[in-house]
């Protein structure tokens, strides 16, 4: 994907970087989340 | 005019000094028949199409990384009932591996002219500085600003490889040199304020989202590498994208605070990755070089037989130029290119050729 310039002149050099490693963290924070609980029972490992 | 910007537009695209058939280490970005994605209508689209070799190779190398995921979670495992500390020697043994990858496709890197290979090279490099050579060194608790200087160095990673990855990067643009001057300057300035002020620090909370956004993004570079190494069939960027994407799925595993076993194992399969990519990269660079030498041996051997058939009784002085760098050709001196631009030379202008006539023309047109 091109270089994308924004209105306030902001240049993105790799936007479809910034848009996968977005939807990566919120899913793995969404999984921590979620398995918090989870862990809090079972024990977090060693 | 359409039509001859298009006859030069098909015309191959070898570098003026080398004649079709030598290995100039770079692939032919022409028009190439018979090779779907790379054709010159196939440029501008952005249709993902990958041919069925790369597909099949992909498939076993994610096939031989989830094995070998497997084997180290098995050992690892066992390392870990022993009583041992599995994180830190799993840290050590990737650290090595790490830099030694980096190495290898530095320097095959450097004798292949690859820009991109060089980037890659230093991400690998700095990925391991800043993943397993704290845990290596038991740096795991240490305060201020250092692990803030670990994400800075994590994005560093990201944007060497974005860059790597990137097909029409300027080759003017210093990005191992911003992306290692940044780091030293992070790592002075943690060094110096935990000099001056030692419980100053950053909030954990924070660094370790901070450094989970850092790890996300190397997971998307490495998609995004995968992505290209597959339409593109290039064998480094996509097994340095699965690596890179397993290391980042090593630390998303990490964080969710499952036990310690599956990312160290995760971590080692991404170094098998890694070592995967830079040994054959190193060997086909080797290759190639042993290819250009035959190739102008072979030239020099041509050009000599030329210069003998055009008659050795009335040998002029340049001739004997041209036969004596030949002779240097063959003997793998570091003259590899003069032969060349001698003989294509054309004669003064306004001089007659000192040579008898047609013995030089010919020899100079091959």
């Amino acid at each position: 994907m091109p270089a994308v310039r924004g209105r306030s002149g902001i240049v993105c050099a790799a936007p479809d970087v910034v848009i996968v490693s977005v939807v990566i963290f919120s899913v793995v924070i969404a999984v921590r989340d979620g398995m918090r609980p989870w862990v809090a029972e079972v024990g977090p490992g060693r | 005019m359409t039509s001859s910007t298009r006859s030069r537009a098909d015309a191959p695209a070898a570098r003026p000094a080398a004649p079709d058939a030598w290995p100039t280490g770079r692939r032919r970005r022409g028009a190439g028949p018979g090779v779907p994605g790379r054709g010159a209508d196939a440029r501008p689209s952005v249709r993902f199409r990958v041919r069925p070799v790369a597909a099949r190779a992909f498939a076993l190398e994610v096939g031989l990384v989830a094995l070998t995921g497997g084997l180290a979670w098995t050992a690892v495992r066992g390392v870990d009932a022993a009583g041992l500390p599995a994180a830190r020697i799993a840290s050590v043994l990737v650290f090595a591996g790490g830099i030694s990858a980096a190495v290898m496709i530095a320097v095959a890197g450097r004798a292949s002219g690859s820009r991109r290979a060089a980037r890659i090279a230093a991400a690998v490099g700095g990925a391991a500085l800043v993943g397993p050579l704290p845990v290596a060194l038991d740096l795991g608790g240490a305060a201020g600003l250092w692990p803030a200087v670990a994400v800075v160095g994590q994005l560093a990673v990201v944007a060497l490889l974005v860059v790597a990855v990137r097909r029409r990067s300027p080759a003017h643009r210093p990005v191992v040199t911003l992306a290692a001057a940044v780091l030293a300057c992070a790592a002075a300035l943690a060094g110096t304020l935990h000099g001056l002020a030692p419980s100053v620090g950053l909030p954990g909370a924070l660094v370790a989202d901070a450094a989970l956004a850092a790890w996300a993004g190397t997971g998307a570079a490495g998609l995004l590498a995968v992505g290209a190494g597959l339409r593109r069939d290039r064998p480094l960027l996509r097994r340095v994208g699965v690596a890179f994407a397993v290391l980042a799925a090593s630390h998303a595993v990490r964080a969710s605070g499952a036990a310690v076993v599956v990312p160290v194992a995760l971590t080692f399969a991404a170094t098998a990755a890694l070592l995967a990519a830079a040994v054959p990269f190193l060997f086909s660079a080797v290759r190639g070089l042993w290819e250009q030498r035959e190739a102008y041996r072979v030239e020099a051997e041509r050009l000599r037989a030329a210069l003998r058939s055009a008659g050795s009784e009335t040998r002029a002085p340049a001739v004997a130029e041209v036969v004596a760098l030949a002779d240097a050709v063959d003997e793998r001196r570091r003259t590899t290119r003069a032969p060349l631009r001698l003989v294509a030379a054309p004669p003064p202008r306004g001089e007659p050729s000192p040579a008898p006539e047609g013995a030089p023309g010919k020899v100079s047109r091959g």
